[in-house]
């Protein structure tokens, strides 16, 4: 964990990034989270602005589509694995459909239970406590 | 008695003159002739006899050189023991004998007649003799080849006809009566009866056909229809020759007639099959080659497949299926007509091909194996199937797609119903979801008639008020260019302009009998364009701001601006409810419709 994670985990609050391009279901994951006490690291709809936020941006887990506007988001899980931080990935397309590079993360296929979304943030999170 | 004894002198002289004349005659005559003399056992059986005299043809007849001297065995050493028997027997009682007989030990047939000499119990014999076996062997080929003839007339069920001028007998068989449909006998064998028979049509070329071969030398062919049985139609072939004396006056006329309905029949059948099958070859849309199953090399192949392939027709032909890529090697070739051997049919999907330049398709192969006439032969149906597996590939892939946008389009209903389900009251929570749910469809519909590729604005417009289309034109006013929105800006503004219009229903300037609603929109022109969309109300009732932001609020402002990356804007003054968003055209407008140049809003 990076530095500035702990700093956030001090504060007991696990910083979530959300990366999906569809705006209504960014905005129900973030009531979501906000209802069961994580805060919102931010929005990233599209792919460059999902880099640079997971290069530049504080955050303990994030919450990655696979698919931004047409664009893989590969190279955003590839980023986020070197960046050591764990996420989930959360598609319309079954695991087994998905890119090598989206294996090894737990997964969520759209649409899921919102409740099924914080159990595997909290099975990620094991040092923070939400 | 001297008188006697001149007598006797005389006689003596000329019984030696007619010697001497019959001995000539003998020599001389075509006829071989030989003088035997019987050789007997002591029993006094027969054995053998010596030849003392022959004369010239004798040889000729027999082929037996120098005779005279020799005894018949030596001479001939198989000869058969009944020509020594009968001999013995003309010998014995002095009767003439005349017979016809074959020796097998001298491959001969002899015609001849065996005298005694001296009378009975003399052992002398003459005989005279000719060797018969060619003019026999002749007349019995004669015989033969007429019976042939006969049996070759019945067989081919020939009709046959033979007219002489001269006043002898007009000859027709059964046939030639059953052929004209008439019972053998019943009329005369006559020209009138012939013609009167053939088909009315074809009379008059038969007639002059006819007449014309009445010549010297004529002849006559001709293929024609006669009434048959039950005066049924038939067609005939006819040929005829005619027969005329040194001064050129035709004698005769003969000649043979077969029905040939069924041939020309099968004829006309081979000629529509060959027409059929030969077009599908050539017409077809699949390669067809065929190749000899002993040599393995292709005999044909149609257009089809030497389009596919970039050869020539005469550079496929000879080729083996390895030589033009279709198969791997030799070795496969053979394995793929031991298999045929075995199955008749084998289907290879997927093999691929490289045509003459290089080029590489897909094809399927149905070889199939059977006999034409006299050889084996294998067809090949060679199907491009390259645009389908392309195809194929692209339906996957769009099955894969649609299942990610049903999962996606879930998902968005889920969160619609969650955040829809937060505020108001229960009791009009499902209406308000179906609103909703019916304005995320609307948009659906626009997006698949145009193949998910964009949604005209004014469609959009048109389909969210969908409930207010009496009123566009009049109390609903749009202005702005034509311009295409992407599927995520048209679902974005879609669902903002829904719940705009259910607002201005509920609260605003649709609320009364008066008030307008102005939507305009434009698109500034640049290397970096914006999209600007406005919501004007007017003439409603005086607007009271909402004491909270719902879900609504969320939908107009903060949606609406994500799914543009653009910044919306709502206030609400007293006059009307404005509501205006402004994003980077590239976000908003599909790449056909970015490309054009905007007209300046007025």
């Amino acid at each position: 964990m990076g530095a500035l994670a702990m700093t956030h985990q001090s504060k007991l609050k696990a910083r979530i990034l959300i990366i999906e391009d569809e705006a209504m279901i960014a905005f129900a994951i973030e009531q979501t989270l906000l209802a069961h006490g994580f805060e919102i690291a931010g929005i990233a709809a599209r792919l460059p602005v999902a880099l640079s936020m997971i290069d530049g941006c504080a955050f303990d887990a994030a919450i990655l589509d696979t698919n931004l506007a047409g664009v893989s988001a590969g190279p955003a899980a590839a980023a986020l694995k070197s960046s050591g931080r764990p996420f989930i990935i959360a598609s319309g397309y079954p695991p087994s459909q998905q890119p090598e590079v989206f294996r090894g993360a737990p997964c969520v296929q759209k649409p899921y239970p919102p409740k099924r979304l914080i159990e595997l943030l909290r099975e990620i999170l094991p040092l923070t406590r939400t | 008695m001297p008188t006697n004894a001149r007598q006797s002198d005389r006689s003596l002289a000329e019984t030696e003159q007619l010697n001497q004349h019959y001995r000539h005659l003998l020599e001389n005559i075509e006829q071989g002739f030989c003088l035997i003399e019987m050789i007997y056992d002591e029993a006094g059986t027969a054995i053998n006899y010596r030849f003392l005299e022959a004369n010239q043809a004798f040889e000729r007849h027999t082929g037996i050189r120098n005779a005279v001297g020799k005894t018949a065995l030596e001479a001939v050493p198989d000869l058969e023991a009944h020509w020594i028997a009968t001999y013995a027997e003309v010998a014995r009682t002095g009767a003439a004998l005349a017979l016809e007989q074959g020796s097998l030990a001298m491959d001969r047939l002899f015609k001849l007649d065996a005298v005694s000499i001296d009378g009975a119990g003399s052992n002398k014999v003459a005989l005279i003799f000719s060797d018969v076996t060619e003019r026999r062997r002749t007349e019995q080929s004669l015989i033969k080849g007429e019976e042939r003839l006969r049996l070759a007339l019945e067989a081919g069920r020939m009709a046959v006809w033979d007219w002489s001028f001269e006043g002898g007998e007009n000859i027709w068989n059964d046939a030639m009566y059953r052929l004209l449909g008439l019972k053998p006998g019943a009329a005369p064998a006559s020209l009138e009866s012939w013609m009167s028979r053939v088909h009315p049509a074809d009379l008059p070329g038969v007639e002059s056909l006819f007449s014309d071969s009445l010549k010297p030398g004529g002849e006559f062919h001709m293929e024609y229809r006669v009434l048959g049985q039950r005066d049924e139609i038939r067609w005939v072939s006819a040929r005829g020759r005619t027969n005329s004396d040194k001064d050129g006056k035709v004698t005769r006329s003969y000649g043979v007639m077969t029905d040939v309905t069924e041939r020309n029949l099968i004829d006309k059948d081979l000629r529509v099959s060959e027409t059929r099958y030969r077009r599908l070859f050539e017409c077809a849309h699949d390669g067809v080659v065929i190749l000899d199953a002993g040599t393995r090399k292709i005999v044909d192949a149609n257009p089809f497949m030497t389009k596919l392939l970039g050869y020539k027709h005469s550079e496929l032909v000879g080729k083996e299926l390895y030589e033009i890529g279709l198969l791997k090697d030799e070795a496969e070739s053979k394995a793929m007509i031991r298999e045929l051997n075995s199955r008749n049919q084998i289907r290879y999907e997927d093999l691929p091909l490289e045509s003459r330049t290089g080029l590489h398709k897909e094809v399927e192969v149905i070889a199939n194996l059977y006999n034409e006439g006299d050889r084996l032969v294998i067809q090949c149906n060679i199907r491009d199937i390259t645009e389908r597996k392309i195809a194929e590939e692209h339906v996957s892939m769009l099955m894969a797609e649609i299942n990610h946008r049903a999962k996606n389009l879930l998902a968005v209903v889920q969160a619609i119903a969650n955040q829809t389900a937060k505020e108001g009251s229960p009791a009009t929570f499902s209406a308000r979801l179906s609103d909703r749910i019916v304005a995320l469809a609307a948009g659906q519909d626009l997006l698949v008639r145009n193949q998910w590729l964009g949604v005209e604005l004014s469609d959009l417009i048109a389909a969210q008020l969908d409930h207010f289309r009496d009123w566009i034109g009049t109390r609903v006013l749009l202005d702005g260019p034509v311009a295409e929105l992407t599927p995520d800006a048209a679902q974005g503004i879609g669902m903002a302009l829904h719940e705009l219009g259910t607002n201005a229903a509920k609260y605003g300037a649709l609320s009364n009998d008066a008030g307008t609603v102005l939507i305009t929109w434009q698109v500034t022109n640049g290397t970096h364009p914006e999209f600007s969309i406005t919501w004007l109300e007017r003439g409603g009732p005086k607007v009271q701001p909402p004491t909270r932001s719902g879900f609504g609020q969320t939908l107009i402002g903060r949606m609406a601006q994500a799914a543009v990356q653009g910044v919306a804007e709502i206030h609400f003054a007293e006059t009307g409810v404005s509501w205006n968003l402004n994003a980077p055209a590239a976000n908003v407008l599909t790449k056909s419709s970015l490309g054009q140049t905007w007209a300046r809003s007025p």
